[in-house]
């Protein structure tokens, strides 16, 4: 089995270089989103060359580093071009994953892929060749996952390193252990152990490590050693339905904000595809004045038709904070499901005779202690939990 | 989930609606997904399963992890079924 691996560091900063190509080599750091804090967020290794790292204060890093470049993070075009990237993947393999903790980092099942692309190292390069060369793209090849990775990130920009089976161990000894799958703190508990490469911890027992760090901690050290049995997990299809207006004017107020969404909720709505369905989730996505972009998505507790869309967006609209000016709206539905209808009450239901159930109440009270009637209250209608949105409480007209 | 204590519950008090109901479902091992369930003594079978999603909500005390399924029986009747990851077992609930 050869799995190859497609790295591309400092994901954020090379798609903000599509913009402005001239300064690929500039030292560059990746800024905050508008009113985020001011810190380093990422740094290229030009930038790093000058003592600039992940976490410092932007004013220091301009202090170490005259002539660093701040760039704006874009969610929205790094979305767009991490799914271009994998379309150009997936018409050479139809298993390719996206790795969610790390951006720019794509993993391609090879099997049975010989004949069509040829041996590993030629189709890790002719799926390196579908990746601009501007991203400063990077493959390895190797049995596992993790260890394709690993070769991925000890490859130069644009070429290839294929490990061999027999020597995975010796080759992951000397790699650094900041490339294994683990949360921040653990990482800085394993450097505070002297632990620097994965040769380090795959050396200690198994025990200890697990005594230390958990079932993270075992994982980890199995890794180390070369032991990874994950399957390439290709990414799902679902079915999505998308629709994009640029606003004459950009917008600053909510009212302008709410009638381009429902706008674009009742073009959806109108499409084929939504014919009789109902939609779980919708992605709110907005371009800001000065190429920025902002990014929200919000989950319906129960899926919903036009009117329950604009509904909650309405809401969400009303809390939003937008750090700029919106000058395009992008509206993307998906979860979508076959409508299912409910009940209404017939009309002569809605007239409850108050003064005859109050009657009746009374007489069950006299007789039996308790009327025994009750009603429905809403006490969490908000709630996923179903048992916590009402409950029935005793009737006392 | 809130287990049912079988208490008589007293008019005074809250009582709760919508409660899962336990229910016997043979699942499909691949995929984790009901074929079939049992209601009544009598065994349904799945025509499709139409919906699923998760709910994993209070973590900070008793974890709740479902995996929610609407299926459509063959008789063309509809339910709403969750797999709790915590016990292990399947309940019906309408959602």
């Amino acid at each position: 089995m050869s799995i190859a691996c497609i790295v591309i560091p400092h994901f954020a900063l090379r798609v903000a270089l599509l913009d402005r190509p001239e300064l690929d080599g500039a030292p560059l750091v990746l800024g905050p989103t508008r009113g985020g804090r001011p810190i380093v967020n990422d740094a290229t290794p030009e930038a790093a060359a000058h003592g600039v790292r992940t976490g410092l204060g932007l004013r220091e890093a301009v202090a170490l580093c005259p002539e660093v470049v701040i760039l704006a993070p874009h969610p929205v075009r790094e979305n767009a071009a991490a799914e271009q990237i994998i379309v150009g993947l997936e018409m050479l393999s139809p298993a390719v994953e996206i790795d969610a903790r790390q951006p720019g980092c794509f993993t391609i099942d090879l099997t049975g892929l010989e004949r069509r692309l040829g041996p590993p190292r030629l189709a890790a390069e002719r799926l390196l060749a579908t990746v601009p060369a501007l991203f400063r793209p990077r493959a390895g090849v190797a049995p596992t996952k993790f260890t394709a990775r690993v070769a991925a990130y000890g490859a130069a920009p644009g070429t290839v390193q294929v490990v061999d089976p027999n020597t995975i161990q010796d080759f992951l000894a000397p790699a650094p252990i900041s490339l294994l799958p683990l949360p921040p703190d653990k990482h800085q508990r394993l450097e505070r152990l002297g632990l620097r490469t994965l040769g380090d911890l795959a050396d200690l027992p198994v025990a200890a490590v697990q005594a230390r760090f958990g079932a993270k901690g075992r994982q980890a050290w199995e890794l180390a050693r070369g032991n990874d049995r994950e399957p390439v997990r290709a990414r799902l299809h679902p079915e999505t339905v998308s629709e994009s207006l640029t606003l004459p004017v950009p917008a600053t107020s909510r009212e302008t904000l709410l009638i381009a969404i429902t706008r674009l909720v009742l073009r959806a709505f109108d499409r084929t595809a939504l014919r009789n369905r109902h939609v779980r989730q919708v992605r709110l996505r907005a371009s800001l004045e000065g190429g920025q972009a902002w990014e929200q998505v919000t989950t319906l507790r129960e899926p919903g038709g036009h009117k329950r869309l604009i509904e909650a967006l309405g809401y969400r609209v009303q809390s939003m904070v937008l750090p700029g000016p919106v000058a395009a709206l992008t509206v993307e539905l998906s979860g979508l499901i076959d409508a299912t209808s409910c009940q209404e009450l017939l009309p002569g239901f809605h007239s409850r005779r108050p003064r005859q159930l109050a009657e009746a109440s009374r007489h069950l009270k006299q007789r039996f202690g308790t009327s025994g009637l009750y009603r429905v209250a809403e006490v969490e209608p908000w709630s996923r939990l179903p048992e916590r949105r009402q409950v029935l409480i005793a009737y006392d007209p | 989930m809130v287990a049912s204590s079988g208490a008589e519950t007293g008019a005074d008090r809250l009582r709760p609606l919508n409660l899962p109901r336990p229910i016997q479902v043979t699942v499909d091992q691949q995929s984790g997904l009901p074929l079939a369930l049992r209601e009544r003594h009598r065994r349904r079978e799945v025509e499709c399963v139409q919906d699923s999603w998760y709910v994993d909500d209070e973590w900070w005390r008793d974890p709740i992890s479902r995996r929610y399924v609407q299926v459509l029986l063959r008789d063309g009747a509809i339910r709403t079924l969750f797999h709790d990851h915590i016990t292990d077992r399947w309940f019906e609930q309408s959602y």
